[in-house]
Formats: structure tokens, sequence, C-alpha cells
């Protein structure tokens, strides 16, 4: 089989995807100065990750991605590996979910996310056991260990989205729907279960929940606990103007409030600095994106290049929903990141590298079927 | 369904997704904009008082008679005090000890284990400086790990009694315990299960425990360098705050008169907040009694305020504005307080050097007021027992005040206040047995007989009635029967003014033919002359005294006595204490019949007793008046050993916090309400059935009341500073003056309010030449006394009142109080003010009669006329 060389995936990328990647980071580092509070320049790390991570997604983009599939094990091995590590020597404000390594602080569950999807693709692609109700076990299980594993550090918005990435992927590929409706059922079950059992979920966590089921409440004491965040959160997005505060004092002196501005909340800031239009513009962007990488999962006829877009793009798509209804009150408060936007070198890395392996995908066309597979 | 059919399902459910944000965000900012940029507002700024500087009051002579100043105030912070090797988690409620042992639900269990997070933050906690999530109730915080040395020599700073301050900051700190384990019980009895439970208490506890609690009011700078330089923590959990308090420069002087201030009680604050606006913040004193609260509004001033943005984490952040607060209006009194502290030196502490005053035996007790015969302005002001103001009484009345507050609220804000004061809540009971309460003024609000002081009103009176004169020479022998009199001597009407004849006035009005007339009219003149009606408004508590209530049958003490017995014979050695008090503003005596009132109370009594089992029952009289033919009473009924704050006004001080006067509207709610410490309210209406023929009209002598009327020796009852304006009528040629103290408030002048009356000069020039005689001829009551020292023309009349306190009809046995013994006048000099007085002393018979009081009116005199306000005014 010929390999592509690197000048022809250049040639065959698509730089509209790319290009809507890159206008997200650096909206991000827009969003992320004007969160800045002044002791650290987020804004400039920011910027600094965001041209790191153009250069892995070029890197990506060089690698052929059935490679990266073919490694799959040991890429999941050594995910596993760093997650284990986390339980041991983690750091972190709130729970223990970062890796020191020198001046930079990895976040192994950020890397796992792409790597699950990666495994995933490849199970599904060389194993084809997923449309029987015993063959689900198998991707179940790789998406458990490390759900169960990044539950335990904790950091219960990332393991949750690793679930309906699963299934998305196991949807598209055509696991039968009964199955996954059964499944889905019972990991509600459980879900439910986990939150009523006694030690499974720490206090802060069904907390959270609680809280976001007492909005509205005049508790000065819940304000002032659980219920702040998602107040201010609120606050900043409906003190806003139509056409936004812009980026200036003003924007600042109303944000100084919101606790995770920079990371988490970055949405509220954005949608205060530039109001609901900017939202719009925004969403428009995303929608577009998500397209776009929905479309490359189209036009690829190999499997496993199909299941990775598909993949990143749920990947991409879940924790964006997630993060702006958490953010707007209408989900309970995780630790979730808005793709491209947030402040964190792991996640703009992660978000690079995968939106790297769609390019990768859609510029690298190795065996032509005469029907598109999973069909 | 294929591949690509799959996708567009997936893509249009993430469409759908980002729909809904899309609204949700849209929600937010136009239509709930406005809620949020409200609510932005509230949550982020913090609005702190900033306390106004209350005017000062100076005396006409420039002496500072009250003025706010900074103190300093000792304060303890009961966390500081907590045991820091218990920790009780707010997860799991298991109380963890440093050394590893555990304990829950009162079980003692192994070690913990090492991983486990509670246990981690538990012990984390206790090592650290973060606050312990609740209140250990097997750990409470104790003081005993203060070294013994160390508080005594806090102690000593402090001149308190050894040992006193830690029994007093334990009790506060025990105090805020209570409050947050009540208030813990309290959401287990109704099931306060909810998620947000414990981070309520949490912030409650945190709140109480963090916050200083003032356990003393003032302490010297010496004591609070002690503390404020202490850097080895010997005195860790003693805070030093300052703050403005009250200051009384010349201590007890005229007490009564200037008042005291207190902070807000919970429901004035509301209702004075409408009415006063952003005059009144939480940080507002305001006055509770005398000028304080006469003139409170004018010498409040404007409390400011300073809005501060806080963090993220609810700190201090910065200012955002500061509106300084605006101080009040100086109060500037006509009073001479240099003249007036000899004149109180003089009548009771020492006479000429030598120690005892003019009142021999005793408590030193009267009054002595001189005011202005034309304006009205009280000029000197002398009055015993006083209490000193800077004791403390302020502060007692805050803590009683505020605990009530708590009691309401159940600790949800316990407003900062000083937990003792000098004075004890003992010491100030100590004070108020009658007859001489120390709370009241002797000058303005006990009114007394006037005894023969009465004679020139009645004589003029006569005389106004347009009728002759009943005798036009009378031949007194002095009298087997009473009233006695002086002497053998024939006298006419001034005559008999100058020689102060009983009996000329006794049989002129009572036995004369005349008596139908003088029935009708004595009654309504003397009202004309202010008897019976407060002499000012300035000051709301000075007594209007009683005037010719024809119905005189029992005495505030004679009915608590009664209810009394009756208590204690249908209990017998059950029967609970009973502390009795009448509040101010009831009245001393009242009509109607005894047993009738004395009944009702009682079976109250009863039936709080029998319900609470309470040992002790407190009851306080609001309200005792006749009203037709009714008599209205108004009383609470408590149990006094729950608490006993509400009885700190008692018989003679100011009001009760208002918050207190909720009445009860069913037996459980009044049980209940007993129960918790409560007091209830009742009010009655009884039919006085008196038993005598009632009177239509309140302003006429009734018969048997004739003679004592004339004479002042009952049925009329005075208070010094109405029978300075009245006598000043003499003296100003028929004007009635209204008294004030106050001359000038800030800038704005007091302008003198006088009514003149119908009044025939030569009847007021008849009794003049009266009281003329009476001191300065050689027949004269007041002659002996050194009237030429002053240097004026002194115009007098002596009396006394032998009758006491409580009113005994004429005939009777002579006996328990003492004696009034009074003198009445006014002075004129050439180009001077004409200065109308009066002063009484109380005392018993040995005192020496209204001559005792000629003689130191003259002593004062003499003072005034050499005073730098009267040399400065001539």
């Amino acid at each position: 089989m010929r390999h592509m060389t690197l000048g022809e995936r250049l040639k065959q990328a698509d730089w509209l995807l790319l290009g809507l990647g890159v206008v997200l980071a650096f909206a991000g580092v827009i969003g992320v100065q004007t969160a800045a509070d002044g002791a650290v320049d987020y804004g400039s790390i920011q910027m600094r990750w965001a041209i790191i991570g153009i250069t892995v997604c070029l890197l990506m983009l060089a690698l052929p991605y059935r490679f990266v599939v073919q490694w799959r094990y040991l890429w999941y091995v050594g995910a596993v590996v760093l997650l284990l590590a986390v339980l041991v020597v983690g750091r972190g404000k709130s729970a223990g979910r970062w890796i020191q390594l020198g001046s930079f602080r990895m976040q192994p569950s950020e890397i796992m996310k792409l790597i699950l999807v990666v495994t995933l693709a490849g199970y599904i692609r060389y194993e084809r056991r997923h449309r029987t109700f015993r063959g689900l076990f198998t991707p179940f299980a790789i998406t458990l260990i490390p759900f169960m594993l990044i539950m335990k550090q904790p950091d219960l918005g990332t393991a949750l989205l690793l679930l309906p990435v699963l299934f998305v992927m196991l949807y598209v590929a055509g696991a039968n729907r009964l199955h996954l409706g059964i499944v889905a059922a019972a990991g509600m079950a459980a879900a439910l279960a986990l939150f009523f059992a006694p030690g499974l979920l720490n206090e802060y966590q069904k907390d959270r929940v609680r809280a976001f089921l007492l909005q509205g409440s005049n508790d000065t004491a819940l304000l002032r606990s659980h219920n702040h965040q998602i107040e201010q959160s609120k606050m900043v997005v409906g003190t806003a103007d139509f056409f936004g505060r812009g980026t200036g004092e003003t924007t600042r002196e109303s944000i100084r409030f919101l606790p995770e501005r920079h990371s988490d909340f970055i949405f509220p800031v954005m949608i205060h600095a530039f109001g609901l239009f900017g939202a719009t513009l925004l969403f428009v962007i995303y929608l577009l994106f998500i397209g776009l990488i929905l479309r490359t999962a189209l036009k690829v006829r190999e499997p496993s290049g199909r299941l990775l877009a598909v993949g990143v793009a749920s990947l991409f798509a879940c924790q964006t929903v997630i993060n702006l209804c958490m953010t707007l009150g209408l989900l309970p408060i995780v630790g979730m990141p808005l793709p491209f936007l947030s402040y964190g070198g792991s996640s703009l890395l992660t978000s690079f590298a995968a939106l790297g392996l769609v390019l990768n995908v859609g510029s690298d066309h190795p065996v032509e079927f005469g029907r598109g597979d999973f069909d | 369904m294929r591949f690509r059919g799959r996708l567009i399902l997936l893509y249009v459910v993430f469409c759908a997704c980002m729909g809904v944000v899309w609204l949700r965000a849209t929600q937010l900012q136009l239509l709930d904009g406005d809620a949020w940029a409200e609510a932005a507002q509230s949550m982020r700024r913090r609005t702190e008082p900033l306390q106004a500087l209350r005017g000062p009051i100076v005396a006409a002579d420039g002496t500072v008679l009250a003025e706010d100043a900074p103190v300093f105030q000792l304060s303890v912070v009961a966390y500081d005090f907590q045991r820091r090797d218990r920790v009780r988690c707010s997860s799991c409620g298991a109380i963890y000890f440093q050394s590893g042992r555990r304990r829950a639900n009162g079980k003692l269990h192994l070690r913990f284990p090492r991983s486990c997070a509670c246990a981690r933050r538990a012990a984390s906690a206790a090592r650290s400086d973060d606050y312990p999530r609740t209140i250990d109730p097997d750990a409470k915080p104790r003081l005993e790990r203060l070294p013994r040395a160390d508080l005594e020599a806090l102690e000593e700073a402090l001149e308190i009694e050894p040992g006193t301050l830690a029994k007093v900051a334990q009790d506060r700190v025990d105090k805020v315990t209570e409050i947050v384990l009540k208030a813990r019980a309290r959401m287990d009895r109704e099931g306060d299960d909810t998620t947000f439970r414990e981070k309520r208490l949490q912030m409650m506890e945190q709140d109480l425990l963090m916050r200083p609690h003032v356990v003393v009011g003032r302490m010297s700078e010496k004591a609070a360098q002690l503390v404020l330089t202490d850097e080895s923590g010997r005195y860790r959990g003693f805070r030093v705050q300052s703050a403005l308090r009250r200051h009384y420069p010349l201590g007890d002087f005229a007490a009564q008169l200037l008042g005291f201030t207190s902070q807000l009680g919970p429901d004035e604050y509301g209702r004075l907040r409408e009415e006063y606006g952003r005059r009144v913040n939480f940080s507002t004193r305001v006055g509770r009694k005398g000028l304080e609260r006469g003139l409170n509004w004018d010498m409040h001033g404007t409390p400011g305020y300073r809005t501060l943005e806080l963090d993220e984490d609810g700190q201090f952040s910065e200012v955002i504005k500061d509106v300084p607060p605006r101080p009040g209006k100086p109060l500037l009194l006509s009073i001479d307080a240099k003249t007036s502290l000899i004149a109180q030196q003089l009548l009771f502490h020492g006479k000429r050097g030598k120690p005892g005053g003019y009142v021999p035996q005793g408590r030193p007790s009267g009054a002595f007021v001189a005011m202005d015969a034309y304006t009205g302005e009280v000029l000197l002001w002398a009055e015993a027992p006083r209490f000193d103001l800077n004791d403390g009484l302020d502060d007692l009345y805050d803590k009683h005040l505020v605990e009530a507050v708590a009691d309401q609220v159940l600790g949800n804000w316990v407003p900062r206040h000083p937990l003792e004061s000098r004075m004890t809540l003992e010491d100030w009971r100590a004070r108020q047995v009658q007859p001489a309460p120390v709370g009241m003024s002797r000058v303005a609000q006990i009114a007394v007989e006037p005894g023969s002081t009465m004679k020139p009103f009645m004589a003029l009176g006569m005389l106004a009635s347009g009728l002759p004169l009943p005798f036009h020479s009378y031949s007194c022998n002095g009298g087997s029967a009473k009233p006695h009199c002086h002497g053998r001597h024939v006298v006419d009407l001034v005559g008999a003014i100058v020689r102060s004849c009983n009996r000329y006035f006794a049989y002129s009005v009572r036995d004369s033919k005349y008596w139908p007339t003088y029935r009708r009219f004595l009654g309504g003149f003397m009202a004309k002359l202010g008897f019976g009606e407060k002499p000012s408004s300035e000051v709301s508590e000075w007594s209007a005294g009683q005037w010719l209530w024809p119905w005189v049958d029992f005495s505030m003490p004679t009915l608590l006595e009664a209810v009394r017995e009756r208590v204690v014979k249908k209990l017998g050695d059950k029967a609970p204490e009973l502390v009795l008090a009448a509040l101010p503003g009831t009245p001393a005596t009242v009509g109607g019949d005894l047993d009738r009132v004395a009944k009702r109370l009682a079976a109250v009594a009863l039936w709080t007793a029998k319900r609470t089992g309470a040992k002790k029952l407190s009851i306080s009289v609001e309200r005792l008046a006749r009203v037709e033919r009714m008599i209205d009473v108004r009383f609470g009924v408590r149990s006094a050993d729950k608490h006993d704050w509400y009885q700190l006004p008692g018989p003679s001080s100011s009001t009760l916090p208002p918050v207190l006067r909720g009445r009860a509207r069913d037996k459980a709610g009044i049980r209940g309400r007993l129960e918790r410490g409560g007091t209830v309210w009742y009010t009655a209406r009884l039919e006085a059935r008196v038993g005598r023929a009632h009177a239509s009209e309140p302003r006429v002598i009734r018969p048997d009341d004739g003679r004592n009327v004339a004479i002042g020796q009952g049925a009329v009852l005075v208070t010094p500073l109405q029978m300075a304006r009245a006598v000043a009528v003499f003296a100003n040629g028929g004007l009635l003056v209204e008294p004030r103290v106050a001359r000038a408030v800030g800038r704005r002048d007091l302008a003198a309010r006088t009514k003149r009356l119908a009044i025939d000069p030569r009847h007021i020039e008849t009794v003049r030449e009266g009281m003329y005689g009476v001191v300065n001829l050689a027949e004269g009551t007041a002659d002996t006394a050194d009237w030429h020292l002053v240097p004026a023309t002194v115009y007098g009349k002596t009396g006394t009142a032998q009758v006491g306190s409580t009113w005994k009809p004429f005939g009777e046995t002579e006996d328990g109080g003492p004696w009034h013994h009074w003198f009445v006048g006014f002075a004129e000099a050439p180009g001077m003010r004409t200065i109308a007085f009066a002063c009484v002393l109380h005392a018993r018979s040995e005192g020496g009669a209204g001559v005792t009081s000629a003689h130191a009116v003259a002593d004062i005199l003499s003072r005034w006329y050499d005073s730098d306000v009267a040399r400065a005014e001539k």
C-alpha cells in the first residue's frame, strides 16, 4: 500500500476545518486574557499552548492515522498507567487530576479521551462484534476502566463524557439500538445508585447536583456555597449587553467574582465580552466545526477513519454542549472545559491533536470501497 | 438506517442542543437581564454603617455635660477558646481527635483509617487555623486554658474583681454555644434534613464564633494596651475594639434630666427606619431617658455608610462609596452647671464646710430647681439621690435589650453588645426601692404633697373667685382638733400666708358659706396654674403630678402587696416569689376598688404559677388609670426564673423595649410564651365600685378633701418643677411659663412658651405681700434664713407635708415615709433675671420643716447671684 506524502496530505487537508479550530483557539486566547485576574498572564500562556497545539495538529496530520490506530493498545495501556499514576502523585485544587512534569502540569484524563476514541475506533474496525449484545462487553470494558480511574480522581465530568462518546461510536458503527437502549437504561439505574449509595460519590459532587436542582433558592448559605458559581455564571451572562461590553475593565469588573472564569467558565466571559451576538457567532462556528468533522466521516470510506472522525466529533460536541449547559444552569457543574476556548494546555493540545487526526483522516484515502462500511 | 442517516441524526441532535443553549442564553440576557443586574449589585457589595457623632450637651456656663467619646471595649471571640484537638466532621458528624481516635454517635471507635478523606480533612482542620466545622457539644469552648495569673493581671488593669472576667467571658462563650446548639436542636426537631443544613449551621456558627462579643463596655488605656501588646498569645480570645460611647464628664450631675442612650431594639429599627429613613441604621444609639430621649433626633446626627466591594471569597476588597456621617447638633442648656453643682453639694453633702448638708439623717433626698420667671429657662437643677451615668446603665440596658432580641431570633443575629457593665441588675434594682427610686427625678418626676406652699395659690384662687373673703380677720388659737396651727394669732389673708395659718385656709375653704362656690371654682383655677398637667413637652417623662382626683383610694405599693397576700393565701408554701413593679407612667396612686384590681392580678398570677410551675413570677403594672367609672389596668406576667432582664426599666426607668409588648392570643400561645420566658400582657377594664358618690367632673374638690387641699396635705401631688412654674406667676404678674432646659439646638434658639392668665394684678399683689412677709417679716416662717446674703428681694413660702409619700386621709395617724420640706418663691434684683424657685427636701420631722429648705435656698441664691452666669447677665 502506498502511503501518501506529506505534501499530498497537506494538499488534501480540510483547511476550513483547521481554520475554524484556529479561530476558536484564538478566540479562547482573547477570552482567557479577559478573564485573567492579573496575577498570572493566562493569555500569553494560552497563546503559547495554542501555537504548540497547531504544531501538534500538523504533526498529527503528517503521521498516518492507521499507524496510530494499529498501536492503539499501546496508547491505551500508557494512558491507563498515567491515570493510575495520577491517583498516587496527582495534584490539583479540588481533586488530584494533574501530574507535575517540571513546570508543566499534564492532565492524563484529557489525553485519555482521545486515546479512548482511537482505541474504540480500532477495536470496532477490526473486531466487528459490536452488533451482538455480548459483543458490547469489550468496548464497554475498554471505556469503563478509564471511567473508573477518572472517577476516582475524582473528575466526574470527564468520566461521564466517555460514555456518550462510546454510545455514539457504537451507534454509528451499526450496533443494535435495542441493545444500546438496554445498556443505557442500566447505566441510568447505576448512576442513580451511584448517587444514593454512600461513599461512591463525594459529598461536594452530590451537593453540586442538589444545588442544580435547587436553583433559584433564596437560601443565603446555598448561594454562598454550592450555588455561588452557578449563580455568578448566570449573573455574568445576564448582565451582558447584546453586543457585549468588550474585553476591557468593565467586563473584568463584572466577572471578577466568577470562579474558574478562565477555564471551565470561559463561556460566560465570552458572552459578557461579546454579547449574545458574539455567542451566536460562536455557536455557528461550533456547528460548522462539528459539521465539517462529520462531513469528513462521510467522505472517508475506511472504517477506522470514519469512526475516528465520528468519535472526535462526538467528543467535541458533548464537551461543548455539557460545558455550555453547565455554565447556563441547565446541567449541574462538572469539571468540563470548552474545547479550544478554555484555558489549559492539556485540553488544548488534546483538542488540536484530535483535530489533527480528523484532518489526517480527511486527507488520507488508502482504500476505496464500493460501498461505505457500517452502511 | 445507513451511516449517513445516523450522522445526520446525530448532527440534528447536536444542533437542537445548541439551539436550547442559545435560547437559554437569550433568556438570561434579554428577559432576566434586569433581575440579574440587581442581583449582581447586592451580592457584591456590602454596606457598613458609620456611627454619627452625637451632639454634645453643654451647660450655660460652658460645662460639657455629655459628649461622645471613643472608648476601648474588650470583646471575646468564642472560637479562639475552642479546643483545637477535637473537631467535628461536617460530612459524617463524627468527632475526631488529634490522637486519632474517633467517636461517632457517642460510641468510641478505634483509630480511624488514615486514608479516609474525612479524617484527613478533620485532622488538617485541627492542625491549621481553619475554622472548626461545628461546635462540639462535648468540647464547649473553655477559658480554663488561660493562665490564671494572666487573667488576674488583666482583671487588675480593668479594675474588676478577680475571677469576674473569666466568669463573664465564659458566660458569653457559653451563651453563644447554647444558641448554636439550640439552633441545631431546632433544626433536628423541625426535620431540616436538607443538604445544606450543615452548611447553614456552619455559617451561623462561624459567624457567632468568630464575631467579637463585647464583655467590658469601657476599658482603660492601660488595660487595652495590655491586650494589644500581647505578642505571646496570653490573651488569645480577647480582642480590643474601639467605639463611640456617651460620656458624662460630671458623672451623676442631673443624671435623671440628661438620661442615657442605648442601641436600637429589633422592632424599633423597622419603625424608626420608616420614620427617619437614612438617619437610622444598626449603629444607631437612641436616647432612652431624659433629654437624650426628648431631644434625641436633634442630637442624633445622620450616620454615614461605606459601601465595600467584596471579592469572590466574600472578603473586603475595596471601598466603593464612602458617605461620612454627619454629627448631631449640640444642645445648649440654660442650666448653670457650676452653680447647680454647688447647690447640689450644699443641699445634700455639706453645709458650709460641715458634712451632712441640709438633710441631716438618712439618705440625702430632695430637689432644688430655679427658673427664669419670665421665660421659663431652667437655671439651676440639683437633686438627690442620683446615679452615675458612667456606671454603665446604658450597657446594662443594652445587654438586657439585646438578650431579648437573641431570645427572639434564636441567635441568628446577636448584635454586639456589652455583656456586663459595672452596674449590675441587682445594683440597679436595689436603687429602685419605693418611695425613693433613684431612677426618677426629684425635680420633675416624683410628685409629692406640697404642704403649706399650696396656701398662696389657694389665696389667689379665693381672691379670683370674686367672693368676699371668708375671714377678714381670723383668730387662731392653734386648735386641739386637726389641722393644728403654730400658735395663737389673729390674721387676715396676708397674715395667714406670712404665718402659714393652717386653720385659716382649712376653714376658709371647707367650712365657709362659700364652700359650694369654691368647690366648683378652685379645682379649675388651680388647673390653670399648671397643677395636674405636664409642665413642658420637652421631656415626656416629666410628671403631671395629680390634682384633685377624688378617688384616691390605694397606692401602687398597696395594690402590689394585696396581690402578694392573695397569692400566698391561696398557694401557701408553694406560692412563688413575686416580683412586683409599676412601669413608668403608671400613677403612684389611683382611685377604685383595690380588691377588684388585686383580685384580677392575683388570678392571673395564680394561673401562671400553676401552669408554669415557676418559682418566681414577675408582675409589671404598665397602666392603671381611671376612665369614667372604670379602672383600666394593663399588666404583664412572666416567669422571672427564666430570665430577669425585663425588669430592668423597673418602676422608675425608661420604657420597655416595644418588642416585649406582644400580646398572646390563645391559652396555648400564652403558655408557650410563658414557658419560653416571655411576658404575657393582659388588659382589663374593671368597674371602680368605690361605694361613694361619683363626681361628674374630675376637678371638683370633694368634701373630705377640702381642708387637705387647702393646706396641701392630700389629693394634690406636685413636682418642684411644677411648683416653680406656678410660683413664677406671682413674679411675672400672671404669665404661665413653660419650663425648658434646652436653650438652643445647634444654631437654633428655642423660643419661650408663655401663656397670659386672666388674673387680676391686685390679687397677685396681695399674695406677693404675704410671700414677702414670709421671708422678710419677723413673724414670717422663713425669716431665720440668711437672706441678708442674697442681693435680691426674695418672696417665698414654706411648707411641710407630713403625710409622707402615701396619702393618708385627714385625721389618721401620720407615719410611713419622710416629710416633704418645701420652700418655694421668687427673687427679684434690679437689672437681673427674676428667678422662680422651688426646693423640697425629704426628711423626717427632725429635719426642721420647711424652714430647713428656706435656709438651703438662701444659701443657694447667694451663690447664684455670685456666679459667673448671673454676673455676666448683669
